[in-house]
């Protein structure tokens, strides 16, 4: 492991409502797996905002969310954020959105500046208010949370190459 | 102008099917307004009967990603009262404390990233950032500051641990406050900005009825979110027990949530209310930034809670810089916290949260399980002056063009800054 390679892992969601606390969960387990002292797991729950805290510079962060792209339940997604485009209809009642915060945290945050941003999600089937996830959401997890690793594990070889 | 018109928008939250606002318009009446916010009637209370009080603070936490101090100390505050635990001094400066962070996060992230963009004719403040660039990076620092007062003294960003019943766990050391303090203190500047850029924007006027308000009346007479007594703006003065003679809730078919009512009229919870019932403890930057944005009290322009947003943000963070001093100067030995025996009881705890009064009340059994609850969120307590002032602006507004009145719809929604972006967090995008 490179010394010098840090990487921000968050979870983002709401456990009390079925699918869209999956972010969340894999956190959990997530914490359960790994231990590295380069890499933050970080739950921010409802507020991504919350990352801001972190004066350090991280080479990456990783996002965990339930992503909704209309795709069948279960579905796995990484997502660059800067492949992502805001919504046309951000003026709306809405409030903000995750990948808008994560792009004004970039542009205004110079801890932010340099971070490469993925935003790793599983597409929701339920979303209510109940505390568990759904059959196909929990089918995902498991798989889910591999690649997560996975792209850890990735982050930190390809950091490694880059410093050697 | 057509006669008939249905004026819908849906997706007020961020879950499909679930919030909007919907506007009917019949023979050139206004037949229907409805507001519906994602809000599980009755779910926060299932999910906590049958569970031992010190675990149920945890649970509510993650009710709200912005309120979750607050859910956090009533919910504590609510079982204190049930066992007849009386906290020390210093816990109620550090709840204080706690809530004033609270308050800053919630109501920087609100103005800055929400408001400002929407008065100042942005999509979002991603647009806003390129002509405002300062504006906006301080209010996001504003954000922080308001995160990391939670983070010090809840023990961690988000959902605080240290929190609990009887008291805190860990003080933060001497070096901790005074960091926190530098902190504030360049905060206190930072807030300049945001005061000016308010104050230069005139808010619009939608409706200026008498509106009713209730708050919570602050303890020892000094701007405060924690008070034993309700003050409504008819004059009276009930008890926190007395809940429900404000909150009288019924069940409407268009929405989850459950609308409250006081002697049968709508009622609006929130800053400006205790802007409207409390004005007169502010002192310093905070009375300043009052006599510039609100001058004067109290304010029937709903639009105006923007306003007092930014006057409460300017006052937490002078009280914070206040009860850190009192702190340090009192001592920061380690303080146990208060021992109690469980035992079957009721009780109610009641904190004025960013967007109003936040209630919990619990019964439990000799086990200390609960046995019934109530949980009353401030959105749920608005939403019924929420439709009362859009059926206002809509009838003003009704031979305008359908965006006129959408806009006016949208602003009157996010000026009560309604709990929906806690609720869920979903992502939805467009891959290029």
């Amino acid at each position: 492991m490179n010394s010098q390679t840090k990487i921000l892992v968050v979870g983002v969601g709401n456990i009390l409502l079925a699918d869209e606390g999956i972010g969340v969960i894999a956190l959990a387990h997530l914490r359960k797996r790994i231990n590295y002292e380069n890499v933050v797991l970080f739950d921010a729950a409802t507020d991504i905002y919350r990352i801001m805290n972190f004066d350090e510079c991280f080479n990456k962060i990783i996002v965990l969310d339930a992503v909704k792209q209309k795709q069948p339940a279960g579905t796995i997604y990484r997502l660059p954020l800067h492949n992502i485009e805001i919504e046309s209809d951000a003026k709306s009642s809405h409030q903000i959105k995750v990948i808008e915060a994560l792009k004004l945290m970039q542009i205004t945050l110079k801890q932010f500046n340099e971070s490469e941003i993925i935003i790793m999600g599983v597409e929701p089937d339920r979303i209510d208010y109940s505390v568990g996830l759904s059959e196909k959401a929990e089918t995902a997890l498991t798989y889910f949370v591999d690649l997560v690793l996975e792209e850890i594990t990735n982050a930190r070889s390809i950091v490694s190459q880059e410093y050697n | 102008m057509e006669k008939n018109r249905l004026i819908s928008i849906p997706h007020l939250g961020r879950v499909e099917g679930h919030g909007g606002i919907e506007v009917e318009i019949e023979n050139g009446k206004v037949t229907r307004v409805n507001m519906d916010i994602f809000e599980g009637s009755r779910f926060y209370e299932m999910l906590i009967v049958g569970k031992k009080f010190t675990e149920v603070s945890a649970i509510v936490s993650r009710v709200c990603g912005i309120c979750s101090a607050g859910h956090t100390l009533t919910s504590q505050m609510a079982s204190e009262n049930a066992l007849g635990i009386k906290v020390t001094p210093r816990t109620e400066f550090l709840r204080s404390l706690l809530l004033h962070g609270e308050a800053i996060e919630s109501h920087a992230l609100h103005l800055g990233c929400l408001v400002l963009p929407d008065l100042l004719g942005y999509e979002g403040p991603l647009t806003m950032v390129k002509d405002y660039p300062a504006e906006v990076t301080v209010a996001l620092n504003l954000k922080k500051l308001g995160n990391a007062i939670q983070e010090l003294i809840g023990g961690r960003a988000i959902h605080p641990i240290n929190a609990i019943v009887g008291g805190f766990g860990r003080i933060p050391t001497k070096i901790e406050w005074l960091k926190l303090n530098t902190d504030l203190q360049k905060g206190l500047e930072l807030s300049d900005a945001l005061v000016d850029l308010l104050a230069k924007i005139r808010l619009p006027e939608y409706t200026t009825h008498t509106g009713i308000y209730a708050a919570l009346e602050p303890r020892q007479d000094r701007y405060s979110y924690l008070g034993d007594y309700i003050l409504t703006s008819d004059g009276v003065k009930r008890p926190i027990s007395e809940f429900r003679k404000i909150c009288h809730e019924k069940v409407v078919a268009h929405s989850t949530a459950k609308q409250s009512l006081y002697n049968s009229q709508p009622f609006m919870v929130g800053s400006l209310s205790r802007i409207n019932l409390n004005y007169r403890y502010l002192t310093g930057k905070a009375k300043e930034a009052q006599q510039k944005l609100i001058p004067n009290l109290p304010s029937h322009n709903t639009m105006n809670n923007n306003y007092a947003q930014m006057i409460e943000l300017v006052h937490s963070i002078e009280r914070s810089l206040q009860l850190i001093k009192i702190l340090i100067e009192n001592g920061l030995e380690h303080e146990e916290p208060i021992k109690y025996n469980v035992k079957a009881g009721q009780g109610i705890g009641a904190i004025e949260v960013p967007r109003g009064t936040l209630y919990h009340y619990y019964e439990f059994d000799n086990e200390g399980r609960i046995l019934d609850a109530d949980i009353i969120t401030p959105t749920a307590q608005n939403l019924a002056n929420v439709e009362k002032d859009m059926r206002g602006a809509v009838e003003t507004l009704i031979n305008e063009p359908v965006k006129v009145i959408r806009n006016s719809l949208e602003h009157i929604a996010r000026a009560y800054d309604p709990c929906i972006s806690c609720a869920t967090h979903l992502v939805e995008v467009k891959v290029k």
